[in-house]
């Protein structure tokens, strides 16, 4: 059957529908995308403009008159050429947005404490291991070797996060690098935060309490009610966990309002979205809202791993994703207007890029990637890996991402490594066929991994990339959405709380925190 | 005209579904050696691939290595790799054109990384400096309780 290229890449390409002569002399370097109507023009710079067909056309004919407002707005933003135009003012500009550019070094290092889990979820792509199976516990040794060699990367800031598996069934390796970490910052005297990422099972009271004492935040998965989550996060051998999930989410926020700790202690829930979540995206901003949880995070999954073989059961369409990001979107910002604060945190960063032009530390979103240059994971012997992801394939047998091991590397040969190089140089936009025209370069990023395994090629084919189809599907929404004042109030609103929620971080991470 | 006529010819394939072979010709006017052998190693998992080098075409020969496979299966093998090695054509193409701001970018982002920290004042063995008795004191009671917290093999539950 015949089909149009226009629906085999999805309505990613803009054409033009008549002939425009393009006065080269006075439009500056930018690309362009039609999002709802009107013409989106964004530059390296991070700025952005929506015009009318009628304004797109006078502007690429050079026939916006130096005394309208539209042409300061735009030589302002650096898209009309000329002598006026502020290179300093726009190299300034893009410096903050790619503030990561000038990282020096990750500033997330993911501990695989074990591979052990008590839950058999259906997308695990950390394929985990059964509860028994202790030589997959990170030993003594290696978690003191992990924890030297975070402190051997020379970013000012350190973000330690504990994954697994569930990290709770390591427990006694949870506090050792918990306070090794705490100790050896002492010295190192850098800004540190610690962070748990948990099915909270295993939570108990006890070491809730050792959690908030030593300044550990808290996330766990809540995939929404019971129908979604019990059914995408099942227990090894059976049973529903959901009720364990909302009871320990509710218990860290009775000990938050105590008012023995800071508000930054209090919890944060991930969202992993099936097929089986789409009907229910009301009932699942419904309990984030009723639980008092700050944000909902509405990810695409990746067919990664284990959840690549799952895929047929419980993956999607970019488009399918798309649409329920959109109707979850729609339903959030309902509900802010209905004054009941809640915030989308895919829409928060990607609004912080695109509307405050600051780079919000999102490493999936980033050009190069975030792979070792922003993050790293490290598995429970000691294994490094440029990211989770990466890890993940080493479950299927695939060492590709291996960048080193904490007994014999050191930070510059990790940094060094021809993986790193690779991945770095080939997550470049500027030299990605699509991604180098495409509107959204200025705040999107590819993951290597991601193309590797969906495609076997790690710089992607973007024109097939499910990873493409769906970012330029959220960042379509996302602009459609930013077209309404409404939503543009509410909008710059969670950008508010969420520049104070990221000063109240850094205020626990800094070294001399109490 | 003649880039159109260039960009958008009939493909022409033969297939030998015996062999599990699809075999089509490509011109080195329009893709580079550097471009097929990305191509190529971006389907190795898929296929072995032969090359052929004649006078003005290059004959593409594309096994799968699949156990069964229809002819029709063979001709979308061939027009993916035909898609596969357009993008690594048009990637060199782009890479070449942005090569300034792409290696600027890089090399920005490597070395940054590379870069010492801000604020490093020398880190303490914990075996002989400051911080010993601490770092003695964590290290035992974390071994206790890895003890403690391992019961006998197989006597673990979790509920």
């Amino acid at each position: 059957m015949k089909q149009s290229l226009i629906e085999r890449t999805s309505g990613r390409l803009t054409q033009f529908l008549e002939p425009v002569r393009v006065n080269s002399t006075k439009v500056g370097a930018m690309n362009f995308r039609r999002v709802h109507g009107r013409y989106l023009i964004t530059n390296d710079a991070g700025y952005f403009a929506l015009l009318t067909a009628h304004n797109f056309k006078r502007y690429l004919e050079g026939r916006i008159r130096e005394d309208e407002p539209l042409y300061q707005e735009l030589q302002d933003k650096g898209f009309i050429k000329g002598a006026k135009i502020d290179s300093s003012a726009l190299t300034k500009v893009f410096r903050e947005k790619n503030g990561f550019l000038w990282c020096k070094g990750p500033a997330l290092h993911m501990l695989v404490v074990t591979l052990r889990c008590n839950q058999l979820c259906q997308y695990c792509h950390a394929s985990v291991v059964g509860p028994s199976r202790f030589e997959t516990d990170m030993s003594l040794e290696t978690a003191r070797r992990t924890v030297d060699f975070v402190f051997q990367t020379p970013g000012q800031h350190i973000g330690i996060e504990f994954q697994g598996g569930e990290p709770l069934l390591n427990w006694p390796i949870v506090k050792f690098v918990t306070e090794y970490a705490r100790l050896k910052n002492k010295t190192a005297k850098r800004s540190l935060t610690i962070g748990l990422v948990t099915n909270m099972s295993l939570m108990d009271a006890e070491k809730l309490k050792y959690m908030m004492d030593h300044r550990v935040s808290i996330c766990t998965s809540l995939d929404g009610p019971p129908e979604v989550h019990d059914q995408n996060r099942p227990f090894l051998g059976g049973g529903p966990s959901q009720k364990k999930v909302v009871q320990g989410i509710k218990n860290i926020f009775e000990v938050c309002h105590s008012g023995k700790y800071m508000r930054c202690n209090l919890p944060g829930a991930l969202l992993t979205s099936t097929r089986f979540s789409f009907p229910y995206y009301k009932e699942i901003v419904d309990l984030y809202a009723e639980l008092g949880l700050a944000h909902i995070f509405i990810r695409p999954m990746s067919p990664i791993g284990y959840a690549k073989r799952a895929w047929p059961q419980i993956g999607y369409t970019p488009q399918e994703f798309c649409r329920f990001y959109e109707k979850t979107l729609d339903y959030v910002l309902e509900m802010n207007r209905n004054g009941k604060p809640l915030i989308e945190k895919m829409a928060s960063l990607l609004l912080t890029k695109i509307l405050t032009r600051r780079d919000p530390g999102f490493m999936d979103m980033r050009s190069p990637t975030g792979a070792v240059l922003g993050c790293l994971a490290y598995n429970f012997n000691g294994d490094i890996f440029t990211s989770d992801e990466g890890r993940m394939l080493s479950h299927e047998g695939d060492d590709s991402f291996k960048v080193g091991n904490v007994y014999e590397s050191d930070w510059e040969g990790v940094l060094t490594y021809p993986t790193t190089r690779i991945c770095s140089s080939a997550s470049v936009l500027d030299s990605q066929p699509l991604c180098s025209q495409c509107a959204y370069k200025p705040f999107c990023g590819i993951c290597p991994v991601y193309h590797y395994e969906t495609q076997n090629n790690i710089s992607g084919l973007m024109p097939a990339s499910g990873w493409c189809q769906t970012r330029m599907g959220i960042f379509d929404v996302i602009f459609k959405k930013l077209q309404d004042p409404a939503n543009m109030k509410i909008f710059n609103g969670w950008l508010e709380i969420e520049r104070r929620h990221l000063e109240a971080l850094e205020a626990v991470g800094a070294p001399d925190a109490a | 005209m003649r880039l159109l006529k260039l960009l958008a010819p009939q493909m022409r394939h033969e297939i030998d579904s015996a062999k599990k072979e699809v075999s089509f010709r490509v011109s080195p006017l329009l893709y580079s050696m550097d471009s097929l052998e990305v191509a190529a190693n971006v389907f190795s998992k898929q296929a072995e691939i032969f090359l052929e080098e004649g006078g003005r075409s290059w004959t593409v020969t594309l096994r799968s290595k699949k156990k069964e496979i229809a002819a029709g299966t063979l001709e979308n093998l061939a027009g993916d790799f035909l898609n596969e090695l357009l993008n690594q054509e048009y990637r060199k193409m782009v890479g070449g054109f942005n090569r300034k701001i792409s290696d600027l970018i890089l090399m920005q982002a490597l070395y940054s990384a590379k870069s010492e920290p801000t604020i490093m004042p020398p880190l303490d063995d914990f075996s002989v400096g400051a911080h010993k008795k601490e770092m003695d004191e964590l290290m035992k009671r974390t071994q206790k309780e890895i003890e403690r917290f391992r019961p006998a093999k197989g006597a673990h539950v979790v509920k």
